[in-house]
């Protein structure tokens, strides 16, 4: 052997600079040499992102100290210690394997269909909800229509990296409707949607010996993997993470897995919160009280909630106006009624408890619709013909999800991934929507229908297709890794 | 006294017309000569001919930090980076290009590439060290702590209880490391 070739320190840094951040620490264990030139500042700028100064720039809080330590430190501190950035409704980490950006979009960053519309929606303000990062999360009390969308610039993202957005919610503890419902979960790039939407239907609250597709993450969240997207040179523009069909949530977040090449970056969850609690509409006042019994009974027994729905249905429409009505009818007005004590309750249990799954309710609602109105009929039927004939969208919906989905979507909804199938039913759902008049609901401020929206005289429940109450359920938010 | 291998220089076609040459002499003692826009890649040589205006062509540069094994090896990278520079101005051919370096280090030893990045580091060879640090990264990519003393030849001289706080400090990082 020839003597051995001694490289001078800024050599092995060099050398260092081109391995990875695990290299490195493991590198410093080597000898003191080693440890001063896989610890230097050359090696770990490298490893850090090239717009890392402006982006903790955007920080308010810590962007002063955090300049202040060396390019390891402020490495290892961003992997443990997300920063919120963006007027803080958005915190920035790196994974620690890859030195990858993760992000997540807090929930007042989302767009979450009637979250500023108190009895669907509630923020909670974090002293409620210690282990929020963010200053507010969205609480889900109850809502006929659930649509969270959270977007966030492929420019922000690593290039040539696989992200993933994880949605991370928690239930409140009384949740109705994620257990039967299952909710659309789709990644695609806003300028294309048709061409890259991929979704899929997930009950976020399945039912017992049913595979559960959440995970916890340690810090009082959980986190559902929503979809994947590989950000090849960050000039595809937005990237839209969505929820439809659900009743409640608490976070969505996205995280990136890096492909083969790139490795598995860290997952990051965003947190939005949001607590969702069982769905009732508005105009539970009347029938709230009946309606809040029947819903803590409804919860397992969807016959039950047709009965009430369809009562409701015969009674309110004449009685309330439309507004009220598509509320009440879609989501069971119990909850309505006891919104109000019934969403702080949730929210405190779904922050004590976050294993508990309030809420299955949403997601199955447009499986139902379609299916209902073929199901549904033999159900409905015996209440109202003539509803089925003119609300059939709406009352089937209702009566087909709730009747259906204890039964068989559980089995069918959980853990359904295939793309076609995904398409078709989106298919099948939009396309439900726009044969049906777009009502505009939020005219009515009772809630979301896109598919059934009648008129207001319809009291039909013919609403409760779209979305019928959903528990209690809180957004953390959407985390991209 | 001089064995200038230069003129043989691999499958230069450009060799017609008379090049200025500059001779470089290694550290043991070998003089090359050397083309000069092959020479003028290697920034030490660069330098040292603009900033001294008294040396000529027939002035040999001594570099006392480079032996004869490692000038080979540089000598063979630049000229075929010249060449291709030479062929396509604007743009390299970027495959001809990695499939030239990959075959260039498959045949170089641990040893060999040691010298030569001690060498491209002296000669201030930044394209030249890029590369060869970069291999050099992927030999010791996820191997243990014990593989890169070896692959360095590096003496441990932390105590076992300061190497011990490290292994603990960094667990995250030993975890998957490939079977030396």
């Amino acid at each position: 052997m020839d003597i051995t070739v001694v490289l001078p320190e800024e050599c092995i840094s060099r050398i260092i600079s081109f391995t990875s951040p695990r290299d490195a620490c493991r590198s410093s264990v080597v000898s003191p040499a080693f440890k001063s030139a896989s610890d230097s500042d050359a090696v770990w700028e490298r490893f850090l992102p090239s717009d890392y100064q402006k982006i903790i720039s955007s920080s308010i809080s810590s962007s002063s100290t955090l300049f202040s330590l060396s390019k390891k430190d402020l490495y290892l501190y961003l992997c443990h210690n997300p920063v919120l950035i963006n007027n803080s409704t958005m915190s920035f980490s790196l994974d620690k394997e890859s030195g990858k950006k993760c992000y997540m979009v807090g929930a007042r960053r989302l767009s979450i269909a009637w979250g500023d519309t108190p009895p669907y929606w509630t923020w909670t303000d974090k002293r409620l909800l210690p282990e929020s990062r963010f200053a507010e999360v969205a609480e889900l009390n109850y809502v006929w229509w659930f649509d969270v969308k959270g977007r966030i610039e492929t420019k922000t993202l690593s290039s040539k990296t696989n992200y993933v957005a994880y949605l991370v919610f928690k239930f409140a503890e009384s949740r109705h409707g994620f257990e039967t419902r299952p909710i659309e979960l789709s990644v695609y790039l806003e300028v294309s949607e048709s061409k890259t939407r991929r979704s899929k239907r997930v009950l976020l609250d399945p039912p017992r010996n049913t595979p559960r597709l959440y995970q916890h993450r340690g810090d009082g969240w959980m986190e559902i993997e929503m979809g994947e997207f590989f950000n090849e040179l960050g000039d595809d523009g937005v990237v839209v993470c969505s929820l439809f069909d659900f009743h409640g949530f608490n976070t969505i977040e996205m995280n990136s897995k890096q492909t083969e090449i790139i490795r598995v970056l860290g997952q990051r969850s965003i947190a939005s919160s949001f607590l969702s609690r069982s769905s009732n509409p508005f105009k539970n006042g009347k029938e709230d009280v009946n309606d809040k019994a029947k819903k803590r009974v409804s919860c397992v027994s969807l016959s039950e909630f047709l009965d009430q729905k369809l009562h409701k249905n015969s009674v309110l429409p004449k009685t309330v106006q439309d507004k009220s009505n598509p509320f009440r009818i879609p989501l069971h007005s119990r909850n309505a009624g006891g919104s109000t004590d019934e969403k702080l309750e949730i929210k405190k249990e779904g922050e004590e408890e976050k294993n508990k799954v309030l809420d299955k309710v949403v997601f199955e609602q447009f499986k139902h619709s379609s299916t209902e109105k073929r199901d549904a009929p033999d159900e409905l039927e015996s209440p109202n013909e003539d509803r089925l004939k003119e609300s059939r969208k709406r009352r089937n919906p209702f009566a087909g999800s709730d009747d259906k989905l204890p039964t068989r979507r559980p089995f069918v909804v959980l853990g359904d991934d295939s793309k076609y199938k995904r398409k078709g039913r989106r298919e099948s759902l939009i396309s439900n929507k726009k044969t049906r008049p777009p009502y505009n609901h939020y005219a009515n401020g009772s809630g979301w229908w896109d598919c059934g929206m009648e008129g207001v005289d319809d009291e039909e429940v013919g609403y409760g297709e779209v979305w019928e109450g959903v528990g209690s359920t809180t957004f953390g938010g959407i985390e991209w890794h | 006294m001089s064995s200038s291998i230069a003129s043989s220089s691999s499958s230069s076609s450009s060799s017609s017309k008379k090049e200025k040459k500059i001779s470089l002499k290694t550290s043991d003692g070998e003089v090359f000569e050397v083309e000069e826009p092959v020479a003028m890649q290697l920034e030490i040589v660069r330098s040292f001919f603009a900033d001294n205006e008294d040396v000529t062509e027939q002035t040999v540069m001594p570099l006392p930090n480079v032996s004869t094994a490692a000038m080979h090896g540089i000598l063979e990278y630049c000229r075929a980076h010249e060449e291709f520079r030479r062929r396509m101005p604007e743009a390299a051919p970027e495959e001809e290009v990695r499939a030239f370096e990959a075959g260039y280090v498959d045949r170089k030893s641990n040893e060999e590439l040691k010298e030569m990045i001690l060498a491209a580091n002296y000669l201030n060879i930044s394209k030249l060290l890029d590369f060869l640090t970069g291999v050099a990264a992927k030999r010791i990519e996820n191997k243990s702590v014990e593989y890169v003393r070896a692959f360095f030849g590096v003496e441990n001289d932390f105590t076992p209880e300061e190497e011990a706080n490290l292994r603990r400090e960094y667990e995250w990082a030993f975890e998957g490391v490939d079977e030396d």
